[in-house]
């Protein structure tokens, strides 16, 4: 009579299988129009810079003083900038620079500090303590501040920046972590797990990071415009990128003199900073929607 | 049959900054293999600490096990250091927990889960513990193909159902229930217990039960220990203590569960509430409800002492009854 019930209650909920919480939130995406868009200019973005070398029209430093400062045509998408040089093949080479760094950054920022909120808001004590207080004086100091700061003092090009970049972005993403964790370190689960005889390392792995991972990818696709925005920052005054290697940011210092007599130098790759910038926040923000359903309703 | 657990004069106290909390005070008791010994008492009586403190689990920074010895298999569990009671956690011993709900991560499929128990103890690869998961979610009475699956997708009652796959998982001498049934409603209770019973005898997994419910308690017990205020008031034989309960709070509990035969309007209520464990009252920790306390009541602590063979009350009545 019993087996007879078990086995009633086992096939009850059968047709709810095969929907992975991946799935779900992926569902619940899908519905959410402006972060779709968000995803596929992201998505474009990201072929267009991967395969830069095939699309671009002209080599992003063959200089051509004939064809100096053309408005946008066909020959020339977005026009040429002052040496003649091709804006749109240079949108896309700087591109390039500025989403590698950008993952790297986020990343490794992503790594360093999930590691380290986890281990903070799990053993707690002195540790925690030193960990905190490391975090709250580079809270102190402005990010972008703390960022000029760190590439003037290690000087310019593609590591420093980066560095400097992730060294900025660490601090708020280990609060964050620390703060989800001491949420789950008194969950029931945590408890049974330790009960059934996991060690310390065993439970941070596979049951607290896992469970922290939801609010981290928000944070990595927010934080990864931010740091597009950062790198485009540091170049434009002159302590990120080095020229000639193209950048959004040192683009658009470059067109700085000529702001007022010739548009697209400045125009085009600030509009493509404005709106990768955008893009990641609206698909950041339609991720965490996803992820929470008691969020939106 | 050989004694597998056996514990003396277990006192727990958490600390706060202002107070010490007595959580458990002094409590004995022995399990035999096999056995199953169901411990009762209210919220707050101690019996969920005194579960903790076998596994060593009270968090250190505000608990501590200020005395007593505990023994399983023979050994003392007092001087294990943590790398072995971590192997004896889950292998040995196993716990089930309150909340089915929330003992389950969220974010890993239920197979992984059990799984992950089975690799922890035994040498064993990823797909042997993946057959040996789904085996026990057979023998629970879930179909195996739901092993991929995540506990959100299951009832309440199924969730139980994995956490004692995951508890027996290992093949443990000492099961420790705490209140399996109280979140699930009284059919699925009824269920659960009757598989919990014939899991137990199929691995000869010895048991303690604690619960609010005297009836499960008679379905499944051997043994029984009555709680209050972190003591045990009454320990003994289901028979001693459902057919001679002595203590005036035993009774209390009898009298408070409603008759079949009888048509009451009120059921019969222990008055007044348990005391708060970081003020007890002096003597013995009852008196302030118990009908019958005198003057000697309320200011020594009676004794603990053995009226029939096995039969254990903690109650000045207790030696009246020797006396007669």
């Amino acid at each position: 009579m019993i087996k007879q019930n078990i086995n009633m209650l086992s096939n009850e909920h059968t047709s709810t299988r095969n929907r992975s919480q991946l799935g779900e939130i992926w569902r619940r995406l899908k519905k959410n129009k402006l972060a779709m868009v968000s995803m596929c200019f992201i998505l474009l973005l990201g072929l267009m810079v991967i395969f830069a070398n095939v699309i671009s029209p002209y080599p992003y430093d063959k200089i051509d003083l004939s064809n100096a400062l053309q408005m946008p045509s066909l020959a020339h998408l977005m026009g040429t900038d002052d040496f003649g040089r091709d804006i749109f093949s240079r949108i896309l080479f700087g591109g390039r620079i500025s989403l590698l760094v950008a993952f790297c950054t986020v990343l490794v920022s992503i790594v360093i500090s999930a590691v380290l909120g986890a281990a903070a808001g799990y053993f707690g004590g002195w540790f925690d303590s030193v960990v905190m207080r490391i975090v709250d004086v580079f809270m102190a100091i402005p990010g972008m501040l703390l960022a000029i700061s760190i590439a003037a003092a290690l000087g310019t090009g593609i590591v420093n920046t980066a560095l400097a970049i992730t060294i900025c972005n660490i601090p708020g993403l280990t609060r964050i972590v620390r703060s989800s964790v001491l949420l789950l370190r008194d969950q029931e689960y945590i408890e049974a797990a330790v009960s059934f005889g996991g060690s310390d390392k065993h439970i941070i792995r596979r049951h607290i990071l896992p469970n922290t991972l939801a609010p981290l990818i928000v944070q990595a696709s927010l934080k990864f415009g931010d740091a597009i925005l950062s790198i485009a920052g540091l170049s434009f005054i002159g302590l990120g990128i080095e020229p000639p290697t193209p950048e959004w940011g040192s683009i658009l210092s470059n067109g700085r003199e000529l702001i007022r007599s010739f548009w697209p130098i400045v125009t085009f790759p600030g509009l493509m900073i404005a709106l990768t910038m955008l893009a990641f926040n609206l698909f950041g923000d339609g991720l965490r929607d996803a992820m929470d359903p008691r969020l939106k309703q | 049959m050989s004694k597998l657990l056996n514990v003396k004069d277990l006192t727990v106290q958490y600390e706060t900054d202002e107070t010490i909390i007595h959580a458990v005070n002094g409590i004995s008791f022995e399990l035999e293999e096999g056995k199953t010994l169901g411990i009762v008492g209210e919220t707050g009586a101690g019996k969920t600490t005194t579960c903790l403190s076998i596994l060593r689990l009270i968090s250190e920074t505000s608990g501590r096990i200020t005395g007593g010895e505990i023994s399983f298999h023979g050994e003392d569990m007092m001087k294990k250091s943590e790398l072995e009671m971590r192997k004896i956690r889950g292998s040995k011993i196993s716990m089930i927990f309150q909340d089915p709900m929330t003992a389950l991560n969220p974010v890993m499929t239920v197979g992984k889960q059990i799984g992950e128990v089975i690799r922890k103890h035994q040498k064993c690869s990823r797909l042997e513990a993946a057959d040996r998961a789904k085996e026990m979610l057979t023998k629970v009475g879930i179909a195996p193909e739901r092993c991929s699956d995540y506990p959100h997708q299951f009832s309440g009652g199924m969730k139980q159902r994995v956490v004692i796959a995951m508890a027996l998982a290992c093949n443990p001498s000492l099961l420790l229930a705490d209140e399996p049934t109280t979140a699930l409603d009284v059919t699925i209770q009824a269920q659960m217990l009757e598989m919990i019973k014939d899991l137990q005898k199929q691995c000869n997994t010895a048991m303690v039960l604690i619960t609010h419910d005297l009836g499960i308690v008679a379905e499944t017990c051997n043994s029984v220990g009555i709680m209050y205020a972190g003591e045990l008031v009454e320990y003994g034989t289901a028979e001693n203590i459902f057919e001679r309960a002595v203590h005036p709070y035993t009774i209390g509990l009898f009298q408070a569960i409603p008759s079949i035969e009888e048509r009451t309007a009120r059921l019969k209520v222990i008055p007044g509430l348990m005391p708060d464990p970081a003020d007890l009252p002096k003597g013995c920790k009852f008196s302030p409800r118990c009908r019958y306390s005198t003057r000697q009541c309320k200011t020594q602590t009676p004794p603990y002492c053995e009226i029939t063979p096995g039969h254990f009350v903690r109650c000045f009545c207790g030696d009246y009854k020797e006396g007669e």
